[in-house]
């Protein structure tokens, strides 16, 4: 037998777990073979390392409790929505996540399209300057949320790096909060709905969502 | 192998008796959690989700067939809730420019061994960067001593998938703990 034939045989043969005739194969290997008997050193010692591993027990306490604090969630549980219906908390996380992760894509994208962009075709591009940047947030914030009056690709395009700061704190505080994830997705096509989980998958949060 | 115990404990609840319920998290909470903190590595996380592991398999107990045994049903429900906080977990890191605060790091009391703890630390690193399903593969092969045919019903996968899955979190626990053997 060659070593690539041993190599994988090797673990089981540290588990007990091969067949006795393939344990006299690879025993025999490994007495003819070091850089097999290397590799096989090498498992050994990593299974002595696993097993110094243990589960710290805990408190008497948390196994008396276990059972009442089980029957409590289930009788929760029953109370609130019953045991079937989604929780709640879950489906407010999903909606954060897709919401945060639309809003970052968007951020990044190469074109920079704005959200207010895609909720109004009407709306009049105006840039603001430097010093109507500086007013608090709340006063941009309104300006956002009334829609089609600021194209925020225009901001971000001649932005420095504190007007950037200001928008990316208006969407994380007060935009996000105003907006429901129906409308953000209803307003993109086909195609930006593509690049858009396109962007999420090469961002690796794809499998999340 | 199905438990003959377990079968009459599940009828019983199935007929309506509540308490048999509760003789089943009784014969199975230390293993549950067990398997929830081998693969979440904290007590805070596996004391919670071990709790929930009972309420979903509440929920869900009345249209359980024993087609498998209890325990591999349990830990089917148990790996799917870890994998999917894991998930999360990694993602909340990610996410950590939005300001989503982390867990600060057990502190080491001082009679604790330093060797000891610096080992544990390394192991839960290590453990931890296992993608969740391979992680999950070794922590039902190593530590529950499950066969792979159970484990490849729990993860629903082949059996030789489960294989691989288990020899490549082998092969990478042993690359990033070669220092510390």
């Amino acid at each position: 037998m060659k070593c690539k034939d041993v190599s994988p045989l090797l673990i089981e043969y540290q588990e007990n777990s091969l067949r006795p005739e393939e344990r006299g194969v690879v025993e025999k290997h490994l007495r003819q073979c070091d850089v097999c008997r290397k590799e096989f050193k090498e498992i050994e010692r990593l299974y002595q390392l696993l097993a110094k591993e243990r589960v710290p027990s805990p408190e008497e306490s948390f196994w008396t409790n276990f059972l009442p604090e089980v029957r409590a969630r289930i009788e929760e549980k029953k109370k609130t929505r019953g045991l079937f219906f989604p929780r709640p908390r879950l489906v407010v996380g999903v909606l954060t996540v897709l919401t945060v992760a639309i809003v970052t894509v968007f951020m990044f994208t190469s074109d920079q399209r704005s959200l207010v962009e895609l909720r109004s075709e009407q709306m009049e591009e105006v840039t603001l300057s430097a010093p109507e940047l500086s007013s608090t947030t709340e006063e941009l914030a309104e300006i956002l949320s009334a829609g089609g009056e600021v194209s925020l690709s225009i901001l971000l395009a001649n932005g420095e790096e504190r007007q950037l700061d200001l928008i990316e704190g208006i969407l994380e505080e007060d935009y996000l909060s105003q907006l429901s994830l129906n409308s953000v997705l209803s307003e993109l096509d086909t195609e930006e709905l593509k690049k858009l989980e396109e962007s999420i998958k090469a961002l690796h949060i794809g499998e999340i969502l | 192998m199905k438990d003959e115990r377990d079968s009459s404990l599940i009828q019983e609840f199935k007929q309506g008796d509540e308490k048999a319920f509760n003789q089943l998290v009784l014969r199975y909470q230390k293993r549950v959690y067990d398997l929830t903190y081998r693969l979440v590595r904290n007590h805070e996380d596996a004391a919670d989700l071990s709790q929930e592991v009972f309420v979903r398999a509440y929920s869900n107990l009345r249209k359980f067939e024993e087609r498998s045994s209890f325990y591999v049903w349990l830990t089917r429900i148990a790996v799917n809730l870890c994998i999917n906080f894991s998930k999360r977990e990694r993602f909340r890191s990610f996410l950590s420019i939005f300001d989503i605060s982390q867990k600060p790091e057990v502190s080491v009391s001082p009679e604790e061994d330093v060797e000891k703890e610096e080992l544990r630390r390394a192991l839960d690193r290590a453990v931890k960067s296992l993608p969740e399903r391979q992680r999950a593969t070794f922590v039902l092969k190593r530590y529950q001593e499950l066969p792979y045919r159970e484990i490849a019903q729990i993860m629903e996968i082949s059996e030789g998938a489960a294989k691989a899955n288990y020899f490549q979190a082998v092969k990478k626990l042993q690359k990033l703990l070669g220092q510390y053997r």
